[in-house]
């Protein structure tokens, strides 16, 4: 598939020069090679008009510390001019990988993300946004994606915020309308993927490079260091002694169990997410009433083929507010699964689909998953002490890493969560080393 | 469920320990002699010359019912061969008495008087033998002194003497009781795996539980009361018509769905289970300055071959003040599981020991019983209309049985309960009918 038959399906077009031409043609931040003529050729390719040309670019960091640990987001505005003489005005996010931080680059070399994502934007999504319209479903689950370069490890996006997409506060969570929001085009994308896989026999389950996979242990740093930053603050506790002892000692089999979260088993299977947080969703919000309207997902850099359950349990213990995230998961998961199964039967997808019950048992045998993310993953997100909040940070064991993974624990909402979790996770057993 | 008929029987005719007349009692077996009683003495002692100076003879069942355990207490003065100091020790006769055919063919069918019998002359001594071999050994049921294949009788000791009681089943148990219930139960299952090693096969004989793959003679009862909840929660504003849609369609499942739970599987942890584990069945001794709080459990007639499942949900659904079922039902499995594999350890049981999160997991799949247990079993025991409370009233389709089971449900506390589980049930897709 091409990158122009990618573009072919954009229906946002940049809209006609208004006023204000805020004209500073600098990247900051961004990779040498990312220069005006760069993206002046992506913009000529996608508008099939070799003499378009830029008039002015801006462009600046898309996310601030703390928001993303994946790679370098750039946010650029170009003015431009077709051959037609028509004055256009463009939004976009670029992504790009840590070309100049070598400690990061070898760190996530073997997850391949950029790769992964690339490959995804280019020839998954796509044929996953195919499935509905052969449905008639009109819903827009992905972001457009402009070009992908895998040469530099480039991807270009349509830059959503113009059409009123925003990121939601990671710090405050989802209430239940938007998580349902967020749900519904999970289970679509779910299904899609589940009977796409099955057409193209397999094609999707050489995605095995997850948070967990059976290839590289590199962010053990990160999750280790996080359960044993956990135990500490736990420990101080009174009445949570044995609480502390038990993290302490899931340590030396906590990689081991993250890792059969993600092995595939017998049961229904998708391509995940892999890392579905607030801070992958956008959202618009009607601008009279300030209801939420509709969501995107973005960000595909962890996606592997695996259980529902790597989704779902991710996404539950770590965007919610505090009270859906303790009373509500079975509800929503309901909610994602009366989609999830009515999309494969409309697509007539022919393996079993488990019965509600079922499905609870599948999703339950990765409930080491919940903990995990609860526990190591929401206060990271959480985070509110972002001076130190980058990648070396979560990555590394040295004192600067151990601090900033202390912090995190300092932290009340985290704090909240596991006094409010510990014992319900114990009775689940899902505290012993012995699982 | 005979006990049920004797407690109704106790209310409709005031306390039966000695304030009414001898006529109005069921007579005491006509083969109960003295000789026959010294000649069991003789053999469980040892002592051929033993001799009984005083046979006491009490009737304990009233009058008119149509079924029921018929119970006869025996205080037995007897002298060892060539002592002089008498000794004096009580039982419990235990037999049934068949007048309504009807019933006493459906009790046929469960094969409840030999289960009963093979379980106090060949299992429960055993199991008990095992268990004082263990560190902290203790009693778990009353001790057998004869059991009478011919006359369908069981001698065992009679507990009340030893200040043993019946628990209050309209205000269920707490925490305390509940724990040291399933510390009993957990210490029977452990040891009946043992002995099902020891001897393979013999356990998985017994296969008549409530729910088994003979006879579905309780059908009516179990159906029936399906479709009262199903009209109840129609009619409450918290649940409402999907409720009812539901439980209605679920009434022709029930006993397929329900002996599934009991079906034995090869992959999980099956034990010999008590089968009938509700408040009644339950002997309790209140702490004193003498002695601890104590239980021992009787009623073996439906005991089977199945996964612990069966008595937890069973249990937990029926037998438990409400803020110990709604708080506290999964530290109390964490505490059943680590007196099971404690016990299993120390019995040194050979096969697999299932890890807590392998037991939680296994209890999962066996839900359906907690569903089948709290609307209908859970109906039987909260009773308080004593009017028709007999088994004609439970299983049959006429004015009379259909207006008892219709009354149930305006008990307050079963309300209250099923309010509070039906929506946890409906989220995990436990009310579908899915096959």
């Amino acid at each position: 598939m091409s990158v122009s038959d990618l573009i072919s399906a954009l229906d946002a077009i940049p809209k006609l020069t208004t006023t204000n031409p805020d004209i500073d043609s600098g990247f900051l931040d961004a990779p040498e090679w990312l220069t005006e003529s760069y993206l002046q050729d992506a913009l000529r390719k996608f508008y099939s008009d070799p003499k378009l040309k830029i008039t002015a670019l801006d462009g600046r960091p898309a996310l601030g510390r703390g928001e993303n640990y994946g790679g370098v987001l750039t946010r650029t505005k170009a003015e431009f001019i077709r051959s037609d003489g028509s004055s256009l005005i463009g939004h976009y996010i670029i992504k790009t990988s840590f070309e100049s931080d070598e400690f990061a680059r070898k760190a996530m070399e073997p997850y391949d993300i950029f790769n992964r994502e690339m490959s995804i934007y280019e020839q998954i999504l796509p044929k996953l946004n195919a499935l509905l319209r052969e449905i008639r479903d009109e819903e827009q689950i992905f972001a457009e994606t402009m070009a992908v370069d895998y040469h530099r490890s480039a991807l270009i996006f349509e830059d959503l915020s113009v059409r009123g997409y925003v990121m939601p506060d990671r710090l405050v969570g989802l209430d239940l309308k938007l998580a349902r929001l967020v749900l519904r085009k999970l289970a679509k994308m779910h299904a899609t993927s589940a009977v796409l896989n099955e057409r193209e026999l397999g094609a999707l389950e050489s995605y095995d490079r997850g948070m967990f996979n059976r290839h590289t242990d590199n962010y053990a740093p990160c999750f280790l260091g996080m359960i044993q930053a956990a135990s500490t603050r736990v420990a101080q506790w009174p009445g949570y002694e044995q609480y502390a002892e038990k993290l302490e000692a899931l340590v030396p089999v906590y990689m081991e169990l993250g890792k059969r979260v993600f092995d595939v088993c017998p049961g229904i299977n998708v391509l995940a997410h892999g890392d579905l947080w607030t801070n992958n969703v956008l959202v618009k919000y009607n601008e009279s009433t300030g209801e939420p309207e509709d969501v995107i997902i973005i960000d595909f850099q962890y996606a592997a083929w695996g259980s529902p359950a790597i989704d779902l349990f991710y996404f539950l213990n770590s965007s919610l507010q505090l009270d859906f995230h303790l009373h509500h998961q079975e509800q929503l998961i309901q909610y994602y699964f009366e989609i999830f199964s009515s999309t494969l039967r409309k697509l007539r997808y022919k393996a079993h689909i488990p019965s509600l019950h079922n499905f609870h048992l599948e999703l339950k045998k990765k409930s080491f998953y919940a903990m995990h993310t609860s526990f190591s993953i929401f206060p990271i997100q959480r985070n509110v002490e972002t001076d130190d909040a980058d990648f070396n940070a979560l990555m590394k064991s040295d004192q600067r890493a151990i601090n900033f993974k202390n912090g995190c624990y300092r932290n009340p909402v985290a704090q909240k969560i596991l006094r409010e979790l510990l014992n319900v996770f114990d009775c689940q057993g899902l505290l012993d080393a012995d699982q | 469920m005979r006990e049920y008929q004797l407690i109704m029987v106790e209310i409709r005719n005031g306390n039966s320990n000695g304030s009414q007349d001898e006529d109005d009692f069921h007579p005491a077996p006509q083969w109960l002699t003295v000789s026959y009683v010294e000649s069991i003495l003789r053999r469980v002692k040892q002592d051929s010359e033993l001799s009984i100076k005083d046979l006491n003879i009490k009737a304990a069942t009233a009058k008119g019912d149509n079924y029921a355990s018929i119970m006869t207490r025996i205080k037995v003065d007897y002298v060892r061969g060539g002592a002089n100091q008498p000794e004096t020790e009580f039982f419990i006769v235990k037999t049934t008495y068949e007048n309504d055919p009807f019933i006493s063919n459906i009790f046929a069918g469960y094969n409840a008087s030999q289960t009963e019998m093979v379980m106090y002359d060949k299992i429960l001594p055993q199991l008990s033998e095992l268990l004082e071999g263990t560190q902290q050994s203790e009693k778990l049921f009353a001790k057998t002194l004869h059991v009478d294949y011919e006359h369908s009788a069981i001698i065992f000791e009679d507990l009340a003497v030893s200040n043993y009681v019946l628990g209050d089943r309209l205000t269920g148990f707490d925490l305390e009781h509940a724990k040291l219930t399933l510390r009993k139960l957990a210490k029977m299952h452990a040891a009946a795996a043992v002995f099902n090693e020891r001897q393979p096969g013999l356990l998985a004989k017994l296969d008549h539980g409530i729910f088994n793959r003979h006879t579905r003679a309780f059908s009516p009862m179990f159906e029936s009361l399906f479709g009262v909840a199903a009209q109840f929660a129609g009619q409450c504003p918290e649940l409402g018509s999907v409720y009812e849609e539901k439980l209605k369609r679920l009434q022709k499942r029930v006993m397929e769905y329900t002996e599934r739970v009991y079906d034995p599987q090869p992959d999980q942890f099956n034990t010999l289970t008590h089968g009938d584990l509700w408040i009644n069945n339950i002997m309790l001794r209140n702490k004193t300055d003498q002695n601890e709080l104590d239980m021992l459990l009787i009623d073996f007639q439906f005991s089977a071959w199945a996964s612990p499942a069966v008595d937890l949900f069973y249990f937990s659904s029926t037998s438990l003040q409400p803020e110990v079922r709604n708080k506290h039902l999964d530290a109390l499995i964490q505490y059943y599981h680590k007196v099971l594999a404690d016990t299993l350890r120390e019995l040194n049981f050979g096969g697999h020991i299932p890890t807590l999160r392998q037991l939680v997991l296994q209890l999962e799949k066996g839900k359906f019983m907690a569903v089948t247990a709290t609307l209908t079993c859970q109906a039987i025991m909260l009773n308080e209309e004593t009017k028709d409370a007999d088994f004609n009233g439970l299983l049959l389709d006429d004015e009379r049985g259909r207006n008892f089971r219709k009354g149930m449900y305006n008990n307050k506390r079963l309300q209250e309960n099923v309010k509070r589980w039906l929506p946890d049930f409906e989220r995990r897709g436990l009310l579908d009918v899915f096959d």
